[in-house]
This record gives structure tokens, C-alpha cells and sequence, in this order.
């Protein structure tokens, strides 16, 4: 694993929407080593789109970025001009989407959206980067003989294979993945899966997978932040989350991973419902679902917290909290979760 | 391919029960109107013995089931037949001599109203909700009410009386007709390298064209502001920007490209509109096309005349919806026929 290549500091990006201000990341960090593969998981709603999205600044109106700083490889990518910007978009900074039907444009052939990102960024000629879309689509299993197809003629699995050959084109150093197999059925979400593993690990990028499924993190990323109401309420490698959650959300979503193992286990959820981003409820954004709140919960903003190289946004682990050794009692965690 | 040729094939067949459909309509409206050519042609003076006479020349004295069996017949084997009033020429030669002038004027009209629609709509879809966006919307919906003459004569007092920059009237200036090739006048001037025809066919087209695209022109703003607008909240045009490729390209190879679709879908039925206005157009500015021909002939009660003409642009039209259709499949490659 390398030094750091992406390093986020108390990222603010809300909406102003006729309904208010929603407050989609309201002061998030985050740091990303090179060739590591971090997941970002949350439910609906709790910022995760918006924060991949943040990162190549494609926020859409009436969205902003409205403070905080982006550092990638050195430079704050909050004050480029536009013109550097789009220079990074697709060169250094590669993305893939939910939605491969609807991500290609439906008149235009496959190869071409894959030569579309060589031809924006370098001087070569068509038939070069055709050669080199070619090459691309045999990198990740399609032949290329399809080069000329259109997104209609392809499943769903291989136009999502497409929009990561067309990512993956100019070998950027981050590739971010918003949800790319949640619209796929089981068997080629594990493909395309280990599609990217196999890639981060042959071109040492580094992946943010961004995802609701807790279980599926576990399986491939190295380290997972869990966000919750616009804030990152906990960063761990994959491993010692699984084993021993810090936060109390945490432990709730691991909880929530059905365990195929486990006879006559009910589905687990958290009761409540997520917060409305427009007006936050004080102090802990989770607290009124949190089942170990106690008094500074309802009224303080938790700190971020390191304990153990782990990061937390937590009152239990403040100093001057009920066990600020950071709880005997993580209980939760305990239970062999997810991974398998 | 062969499905392509199927479907062709298919279409041309189509028009058949329509042309006669239609045909029937016309040679009834014709004959309910009241008048008739012999009438029309030497009056109420004229002695019974003469009217007697021609009526028998042109067959308008036999039962109406036999004149429109027999038209029908003469149809069918392609012959539209002879006009009913003087020099009793060929209706298709007639049609003819007319067809150039209407395509020429219909031509400008459609690309002044494409491309006024599609400049006006895109400033409109880029910047929804803000003033240029309603200034836009207010111009299509105005525009989309206007009467053709009203505006024709507007323009022709303007321009024309007050300004004295182009004619109000006719096709082109006095000896200044290029060589015939087409009978497109703007194009034989080209072909035949007349740079003075050239001036003088563009000036005087320049006023009607305008007439006729602008107020064609409202439809276009109003679909392409919405269309591009849609277009560009799709996840591939957000996918198109996270490649870095530029904000030009993103507008014109992905989202005009797909909003142009449901346009061509308009262009293909605003089309028979479009030959409706060129008619009101004509009148206007005494343009020597089909319209102004076909007023002519309808007041004159030249029943062969004015069914071939209908004929005619029926056949047009049928032609136009079917090459769009060829288009559309040519531009997106999801419909094959």
C-alpha cells in the first residue's frame, strides 16, 4: 500500500433546493492510499453518491461544494479552474455508475464511449485509439469484434464492463464506483466484482466502492467508512470492523447482514428512519435511533476520534465519556460477521 | 436488408387505399361546389348550345358514377389527365411548371424554422427557469399563433414599403431568371454560376421563407427546449463529463444528438403543416408556386386540374413521411425495420 493519493478535509456539499438547504455531506474527511480499495457504505440518503460525486466535481445543480478541501496527489481540486478540472476527469480521475443501461449513450457504439476518454485527453489519432478501445474490451472479457455494437445489443453486466473499460482507459490513479452492481443480477455482480479487483491489483489504482451493501464491502474493500446523515460516522480497515465496530451504526449494519449460516435468523433492521438531511436533528445526527446514546448525544456534535489507527465520530469514545477506554461492552461486534 | 425493402414496400402500399380514399373526398367536394369550369371559363352570357357543347367536350355531361370511374381508370394508369379550362394542358405538365417554386420557398421555410427552433430552444433548455428561458417560451407560444398573411404583410410593409430592403412580391427580379435545370432558382443560379440570379432569387425569397419559418418555428423551441433539457439529466451525459471530454462536445455529439430524435418525429408530421402554410405564404406574396396555382384553379372549378394537384401532394407527403422514417432508423440504431 502507498503513501496518500486523496485526502478530504471537512467536505461541505449541499443542495438548495426549493424545500431548503440539504446538507448531502456537511463535513466529511476522508484520506485514500494509493492502491488501496476503500468502500464507502451508507444507506439511501446518507450522502455517499454525493461525496463520489463531489470528488471530479460533477455535482449537479443545485448542488454545491460549499467548503472544505479536495486534495488529490497535491492539488486542491476545489479551486481548478474547470479547464483542470475536466483535464483530470476520465486522465486521473476515472468513474463507473449505477446504472449501466442508461450510463452509455444509447447512439453511440460501445467502442467509440471507449475511445471517447482516449481522444479527450491525448493527441492520437482515431485508428490509435480505436486499437487501443480494442485492447480494453478484451481487458475486461468482451471480444473485440463488438467494438461497433451499440448498448442495446449488450446485456446489462457488459455495458457495465464497457463503462469500466471506458473508466479504466487512461489507467487514472482513482477510479470511483457508485453502486456499479447494484443494478446487476447476483452472478454478475461477483464478476464484475472481481473484474475490478483483478484491474486495482494488475494497475495498483486506488477504487472508492461506494455501496449500501455492508456485506459485499467486506468482501473485496481494505478499509470501509460508513456514512451516516452527511457525515463519515466511522473509517476502519475492513477487518477489524467486521470483528469489533467502534460505532454504534456500524454494529447496527453489520447486524442487518443476513448470516446464511445462522438457522432461523430473522431479518434485522434499524428502527427509525434516516435523517431529513434539510433540518438534522441535534447533536448526534444518529442519536435518536442509537440504542447506547446517552446525555451530550441529543445536544453536542461528536468529535472525530482515533482509537487504535481507527477513526470514529462517536460521544462513547470523547474523552470524559461513560467508558472512554472505549467500551467494554462492543459487544455487538463480536459476533463472526460477514466475511464468507 | 431485406426487412428494409419489406418495409418500403409496405409503406408504398399503404399510401395506395389512402390516395384513393382521398381522391374520392376531392372529386365529390368538387362536384357539390357550386359552378363548373364551362362556367367559370365563358360565363353566364355564353349560349346554351356553346355551354352544351363544351360540356360534352369535357365529359361533364355524362352520369357522375361514369366521370368518376372513368378519372378513376385514367388514375391508375398513371394519368392524371388534361386540365378542363384553356389550353387544356397536361395536369402533371402544370404541376410541374408550379412544384419548383413551392419546394424552393418550402425548403427555406423548414430550414429557417428547424434552425430558429433548434437556436431559440437550445438557449432555452440550457438555462431552464431563468429569464431567457421563459423570453423563449413566450416567442414559441406567440410565434405558434401568428397568422400567416398577417405576419407576411407585416414583414412585407416593414421591409418591403418602409425599408425598401427586399421585394414583397414574386419569385425573382425582371430578366433574371437562371437557366433551367432544376427549377429551383437559388440552385440553378449555383449550378450555372449566375451570381446576379443568385442575389436577386435570395431576396426575394428572403421575406417569405421568414414568414413561413418563424411561425413554424415555435413548435421546434418549445420540443427542443424540453427534449435537451431531459436529455441532459441522463446518467450518459454525466458519464460523458466524468470521461473529461468538454462541455461543446458533451452538447452537440451526446445531447443534441438524442434530443434530435423526438424532433425528426415532429419534422416528419409538421411537414404536410408546413406545405398548408407554403400555400397561405404564396398567396401572400404572390409567389408563382403550387398554392397560388391551386387557389386558381379551385375559384376556375378545374376538377381534373385541382384533384391531380391533391393527388400530388398527397403522394409528397407520404414520400417525406417515409424517407424520415429512413432517417430516424439511420440515427438510432435501436429501430430497425
Amino acid at each position: 500500500m502507498g503513501g496518500e493519493l486523496l485526502r478530504i478535509e471537512d467536505l461541505k456539499v449541499h443542495y438548495f433546493t426549493s424545500g431548503g438547504v440539504v446538507r448531502a455531506v456537511d463535513g466529511v474527511d476522508l484520506e485514500v492510499r494509493r492502491g488501496e480499495l476503500v468502500g464507502l457504505v451508507g444507506e439511501s440518503g446518507s450522502g455517499k453518491s454525493t461525496l463520489g460525486l463531489a470528488i471530479p466535481r460533477l455535482i449537479p445543480p443545485p448542488g454545491k461544494i460549499v467548503g472544505g478541501r479536495i486534495v488529490f496527489d497535491g492539488l486542491d481540486l476545489t479551486e481548478l479552474s474547470e479547464e483542470r478540472m475536466r483535464d483530470i476527469r476520465g486522465r486521473r480521475i476515472g468513474m463507473v455508475f449505477q446504472d449501466p443501461m442508461t450510463s452509455l449513450d444509447p447512439l453511440m457504439k460501445v467502442g467509440d464511449q471507449i475511445s471517447e476518454t482516449i481522444l479527450a485527453h491525448e493527441d492520437v489519432s482515431k485508428s490509435e485509439a480505436r486499437a487501443r478501445a480494442e485492447e480494453l474490451l478484451e481487458a475486461v472479457g468482451i471480444p473485440r469484434d463488438r467494438y461497433d455494437d451499440y448498448p442495446h445489443q449488450f446485456s446489462g453486466g457488459m455495458r457495465q464492463r464497457v463503462m469500466i473499460a471506458s473508466a479504466i482507459a487512461l489507467k487514472p490513479d482513482l477510479l470511483i464506483a457508485d453502486e456499479p452492481t447494484t443494478a446487476l443480477d447476483v452472478i454478475v455482480q461477483a464478476q464484475i466484482l472481481h473484474l475490478f479487483r483483478e484491474l486495482q491489483r494488475s494497475m495498483g489504482m486506488s477504487v472508492i466502492l461506494i455501496t449500501h451493501d455492508m456485506a459485499l464491502e467486506m468482501q473485496v474493500a481494505d478499509r470501509i467508512a460508513v456514512m451516516y446523515g452527511g457525515w463519515i460516522v466511522e473509517y476502519s480497515p475492513a477487518v477489524a470492523m467486521a470483528r469489533d465496530p467502534l460505532n454504534p451504526y456500524t454494529a447496527e449494519l453489520l447486524k442487518a447482514i443476513p448470516n446464511i449460516e445462522l438457522e432461523d435468523q430473522r431479518l434485522v433492521s434499524i428502527p427509525g428512519s434516516p435523517p431529513d438531511l434539510r433540518a438534522p436533528p441535534p447533536g448526534c445526527r444518529f442519536h435518536p435511533r442509537c440504542r447506547r446514546r446517552f446525555e451530550p448525544c441529543a445536544t453536542e456534535e461528536p468529535a472525530t476520534v482515533e482509537v487504535d489507527g481507527r477513526l470514529v465520530k462517536c460521544h462513547l469514545y470523547a474523552s470524559g465519556g461513560p467508558d472512554s477506554a472505549g467500551g467494554s461492552e462492543r459487544g455487538e461486534g463480536e459476533r463472526e460477521n460477514g466475511r464468507g | 436488408m431485406a426487412s428494409l425493402r419489406a418495409y418500403v414496400l409496405t409503406r408504398i402500399l399503404l399510401t395506395i387505399p389512402m390516395i384513393f380514399i382521398l381522391l374520392t373526398v376531392v372529386f365529390l367536394v368538387m362536384r357539390v361546389l357550386p359552378g363548373n369550369p364551362v362556367i367559370a371559363m365563358v360565363g353566364m352570357k355564353a349560349s346554351e348550345e356553346q355551354i352544351r357543347q363544351l360540356m360534352h367536350q369535357l365529359g361533364l355531361d355524362k352520369p357522375l358514377w361514369r366521370q368518376y370511374l372513368d378519372y378513376l381508370s385514367r388514375v391508375l394508369r398513371g394519368d392524371l389527365g388534361n386540365s378542363m379550362i384553356w389550353g387544356r394542358r397536361p395536369v402533371i405538365d402544370e404541376i410541374m411548371d408550379h412544384f419548383p417554386a413551392t419546394i424552393e420557398l418550402t425548403i427555406s421555410g423548414f430550414a429557417v424554422s428547424v434552425l430558429l427552433g433548434i437556436v431559440t430552444g437550445t438557449a432555452a433548455g440550457l438555462r431552464r427557469g431563468t429569464g431567457l428561458d421563459l423570453a423563449m417560451r413566450v416567442y414559441s407560444i406567440v410565434v405558434y399563433a401568428l397568422f400567416i398573411p398577417w405576419l407576411g404583410m407585416m414583414l412585407q410593409y416593414v421591409f418591403g414599403v418602409k425599408l425598401g430592403w427586399f421585394p414583397v412580391g414574386g419569385r425573382i427580379g425582371p430578366m433574371m431568371e437562371p437557366e433551367h435545370v432544376t427549377g429551383l432558382y437559388v440552385l440553378d443560379s449555383i449550378l450555372t454560376l449566375n451570381w446576379g440570379s443568385l442575389a436577386s432569387a435570395l431576396r426575394y425569397l428572403t421575406l417569405p421563407s421568414l414568414t413561413l419559418g418563424v411561425v413554424l418555428s415555435g413548435v421546434y423551441t418549445r420540443l427542443v427546449r424540453t427534449s435537451l433539457s431531459e436529455v441532459l439529466e441522463q446518467d450518459f451525459i454525466r458519464a460523458a463529463r466524468s470521461r473529461g471530454v468538454s462541455e461543446r462536445v458533451v452538447l452537440f455529439r451526446h445531447a443534441l444528438k438524442n434530443a434530435f430524435i423526438p424532433i425528426l418525429t415532429m419534422m416528419g408530421l409538421q411537414f404536410a403543416l408546413l406545405l398548408a402554410g407554403a400555400v397561405l405564404t404564396e398567396t401572400t406574396f404572390s409567389w408563382p408556386g403550387m398554392g397560388t396555382f391551386l387557389m386558381e384553379r379551385i375559384i376556375y372549378r378545374d376538377f381534373t386540374t385541382v384533384q391531380g394537384t391533391i393527388v400530388f401532394y398527397a403522394l409528397f407527403v407520404a414520400l417525406v413521411s417515409l424517407v424520415v422514417d429512413l432517417i430516424y432508423a439511420y440515427i438510432d440504431p435501436r429501430i430497425r425495420y
